[in-house]
């Protein structure tokens, strides 16, 4: 009976070919499923045969149970043989599921999912529960130590993560903090990294290079603080040189220094692993402070490209290099800005050999370093309110302000304005100095300086002041009846405005050219004004100035009763013998004894051409005597020596 | 009207300042050498007694007089909010005689004391003075030329702004974004406010004094 019981199971689970084709290449079966394939497995065992023989054995059985029960005491050998047949039954039973058995323990694809155990004496489960309770025990015990160290672990690791997002919320205040999802599930670290870049100017953003430094990763160092890494090399500065002055080589050594100044920074830094939290925090907001300090001079330097290259009033783009501009800003002065990388490599070189020129003259060094430092702030300066701030402030009230097609005007010309305030400083300076140098050799003129509130402007009083003890003197000798007439005027200015590189000259006591010619002089107060260059200024001014003496002394002959004329820049008197006495002024701005001095010429009066003549001659002869350099009291006393000799 | 605020620095970094007001405001300096004498009305003068100060001008040639009435600083929650005073001030050239108009008035005077330092005067929103100077003073009466400085080593700046009552709200925005350049070296509050100096001067004036001296912006 044994012998026809066939079970065929597939024992290998491997996958089979389906067909091989005549090319050679092998079909597999499509993959099945684990469901799929279990029912495949069960299908394949073929109990077909056991239930045909089952159902009649059922009947058999019951035919046999109600046999059994009809006659149990006449036929009690059928009950033996019904036993037989039971036993042999449940031997074939047995040996299908034992051959299952062995079957489902060879082939692990099918597992026993679940047997009844007998049912164990309670002393038997106590041992089996005491031996699993010991077990559990142990198990407990490794997971408390296991606990106890995790445990340890995570308080550090929780101290770490405090001191850095302690440190990171610190920044946040002042600093726009983001964070990347996708690079901190790439690079393990937390993905935070801080945005420079300012979304206000947007508008604006498609001038500027896209700078690297914008977005600032944030990473944890080996004590878990925050740390922000980047290339040192890649802070760049904008820097402000004047050419063709000798003070070229002040920036590079100032450059020397503060990159010194960064490198004990740095190394401060790394020194010191157990700074303190409140010392790396500052520390890492002056990085940070540095580095959107270097990316605004990107963006200044960016916009001084772009306009150098659009042709304007003053400025002319005379050299261009990579991270270099150099500028002609009129009067053979040029300027260039670099916008620098602070890092290591070239900086010493060129400043070691700048450096041997820099010790001869350090006090003009001084001065050159604060004017071109104050011009750097200047354009930095110009540039962030202009454009900067006006960007961010256009972005707020954009709807009504707005009005299309009209462009801001000074936004397109900050450079050239920039350039205009550096020559016109170069210009004044000139101007200053010139004027200084006039005052400086004419005592009684004083020079005033006057605040205009303008980087393009600037303006100076020159004036011309009669001392008191002269004044005085000559009211005590006027006649009392004469001398209520017209009071005597002290003071007469000049006023010098330069605004660019154009200079007015206005003042008061020249002579009206068109009345002299009149042979009138009432227009000689008058106010005048005039506009000239730098090589005539000095000039100018002393023949203003001389013209305000005479003026003062024509007063004064009037007042005391001298008969006088005045001329443009000579005073004649009429002597008793008809001869006619000239006090000429003589303006020489090179002199060094004083810059304005005096002729006296005496002629009969028929040579007329003389008047015109008598300032040109710079020989003395029996008709003219050279004064020389007059003060204002001396004059005064020669005027005094007339009214002797005039006539009255 | 006018807006004012003040602070001090220390004389060591006036220079930086300098250096950084230079570019700030891109006008040059003017000196200042100012005489200031304080008057106080006698008891019987007026129905309040009031001080007016005579401003003396000895960087000019010849010195020009001015007079100056500081009254009141606006007051209520609006003031307290913003961080400049908006006091009235009224001032006038007056001619060399001043003074003794004064006494003769029946002011007295109360003490006076020599400023000694450099201003801007520049366009910047609204017409912004800054002024930096040590302030002296004297041990004899008048006598400018032996003058003292009452704190050594220590510089009082003022930014003022003249006002009126219809825009002094701009004028305040105006010199209050112009302190914040300056705060690295030193910080303006309110006259009476004092705040002392900033820790970062001394970095700061180093920046300013070495480099591009970018971290003022």
């Amino acid at each position: 009976m044994a012998g026809d019981l066939e079970i065929s199971l597939d024992k290998l689970p491997i996958k089979r070919l389906d067909a091989i084709e005549e090319n050679g290449l092998e079909r597999f079966p499509t993959d099945v499923g684990y469901d799929e394939k279990r029912v495949n497995l069960i299908r394949r065992i073929d109990f077909a045969w056991a239930l045909e023989r089952e159902d009649p054995s059922k009947k058999q059985k019951s035919e046999g149970a109600s046999a059994k029960e009809g006659a149990t005491s006449s036929q009690q050998q059928w009950q033996w043989q019904s036993l037989v047949e039971n036993l042999q039954l449940a031997h074939q039973e047995l040996s299908v599921i034992i051959d299952l058995i062995n079957t489902v323990e060879a082939n692990d694809a099918v597992t026993v999912a679940g047997m009844t155990r007998p049912k164990q004496l309670p002393y038997e489960h106590l041992s089996d529960l005491s031996v699993s309770t010991a077990t559990k025990l142990q198990c407990f015990r490794n997971l408390g130590k296991y606990f106890k160290q995790s445990s340890k672990a995570l308080e550090e690791q929780i101290a770490r993560e405090a001191r850095f997002y302690g440190a990171l919320i610190r920044l946040q205040q002042n600093w726009k903090i983001k964070r990347h999802r996708l690079v901190a599930a790439a690079s393990g670290n937390e993905g935070f990294y801080i945005d420079l870049f300012d979304n206000s100017l947007y508008d604006l953003a498609s001038v500027f290079r896209p700078s690297s430094m914008s977005t600032i990763p944030i990473e944890h160092d080996a004590a878990g603080m925050l740390t922000v890494n980047l290339p040192r090399k890649s802070c760049q500065s904008l820097q402000f040189e004047f050419l063709g002055l000798n003070s070229a080589y002040n920036l590079r050594k100032s450059g020397e220094t503060r990159m010194q100044e960064v490198s004990s920074d740095s190394s401060r830094v790394h020194g010191k692993e157990n700074a303190t939290d409140e010392e790396r925090v500052t520390e890492i907001h002056l990085t940070l402070r540095e580095v959107h300090r270097a990316i605004h001079d990107e963006q200044v330097f960016d916009l001084v490209n772009r306009e150098a290259c659009n042709p304007s009033l003053r400025v002319n783009l005379t050299g261009i290099k990579e991270n270099y501009l150099r500028l002609s800003i009129g009067e053979g002065s040029s300027v260039s800005l670099t916008l620098a990388s602070s890092g290591q490599d070239d900086q010493p070189i060129v400043a070691s050999d700048r450096n041997t020129v820099e010790t001869s003259n350090d006090t003009s060094e001084k001065s050159g370093v604060s004017r071109q430092l104050g011009f750097e702030i200047y354009l930095r300066q110009l540039f962030h309110e202009y454009v900067f701030v006006r960007a961010k402030s256009k972005a707020i009230p954009l709807l009504k302000s707005q009005i299309p097609g009209q462009p801001p005007k000074d936004k397109s010309n900050i450079l050239g304005h920039f350039c205009m305030s550096l020559a016109h400083r170069i210009f004044s300076n000139k101007v200053l100095s010139v004027l200084e140098n006039l005052v400086h050799r004419t005592p009684y003129v004083q020079l005033i300086s006057h605040p205009t509130w303008h980087s393009r402007t600037s303006s100076w009083t020159l004036s011309v002041k009669i001392p008191e003890s002269i004044l005085h003197a000559a009211i005590q000798i006027q006649t009392p009846g004469v001398g209520n007439v017209k009071a005597i005027r002290s003071q007469f200015w000049t006023k010098v405005v330069v605004i660019d590189d154009s200079i007015s000259v206005q003042g008061e006591g020249a002579p009206n050219v068109l009345s002299l010619f009149k042979g009138k002089s009432e227009g000689v107060s008058s106010i005048n004004g005039y506009d000239c260059d730098l090589a005539d200024l000095p000039i100018i001014l002393l023949q203003q100035v001389a013209s305000q003496i005479i003026q003062w002394l024509h007063e004064e002959a009037l007042t005391i009763g001298i008969k006088a004329n005045r001329d443009f820049l000579s005073l004649a008197f009429e002597l008793e013998q008809g001869e006619i006495a000239r006090l000429v002024a003589h303006v020489d701005p090179e002199d060094a004894q004083g810059c304005i001095s005096w002729w006296l010429t005496i002629d009969d009066g028929l040579t007329e051409e003389h008047k015109l003549r008598s300032d040109m001659s710079y020989f003395e002869s029996q008709s003219r005597k050279f004064l020389g350099y007059l003060p204002l009291d001396l004059l005064h006393s020669t005027l005094l020596d007339f009214l002797n000799l005039c006539s009255y | 009207m006018e807006c004012v605020v003040q602070g001090i620095i220390e004389t060591k970094h006036v220079e930086a300042l300098e250096i950084l007001l230079q570019g700030l405001c891109g006008v040059h300096r003017e000196s200042l050498r100012v005489h200031e004498l304080c008057l106080k009305s006698v008891p019987n003068l007026g129905l309040v007694s009031s001080e007016v100060r005579l401003l003396c001008d000895l960087e000019q040639p010849e010195p020009t007089w001015t007079v100056r009435h500081i009254g009141g600083a606006m007051r209520g929650a609006g003031a307290e909010q913003i961080s400049v005073l908006v006091r009235t001030m009224a001032e006038s050239k007056v001619s060399k005689n001043a003074l003794r108009l004064f006494y003769a008035l029946g002011y007295k005077l109360d003490h006076e004391l020599l400023r000694v330092g450099f201003s801007f005067l520049f366009q910047r929103g609204a017409q912004i003075t800054v002024t930096v100077s040590s302030v002296n003073k004297m041990l004899k009466l008048h006598a400018t030329d032996e003058a003292v400085p009452v704190t050594p080593g220590i510089q009082l700046v003022e930014v003022t702004s003249p006002a009126s009552s219809e825009n002094y709200n701009e004028v305040v925005a105006a010199v209050s974004s112009f302190c914040e350049y300056l705060a690295p070296l030193l910080h303006l509050s309110k006259p009476g406010v004092s705040t002392g100096v900033v820790p970062t001067a001394a970095a700061a004036a180093a920046s300013l004094m070495s480099d591009g001296g970018g971290t003022a912006l």
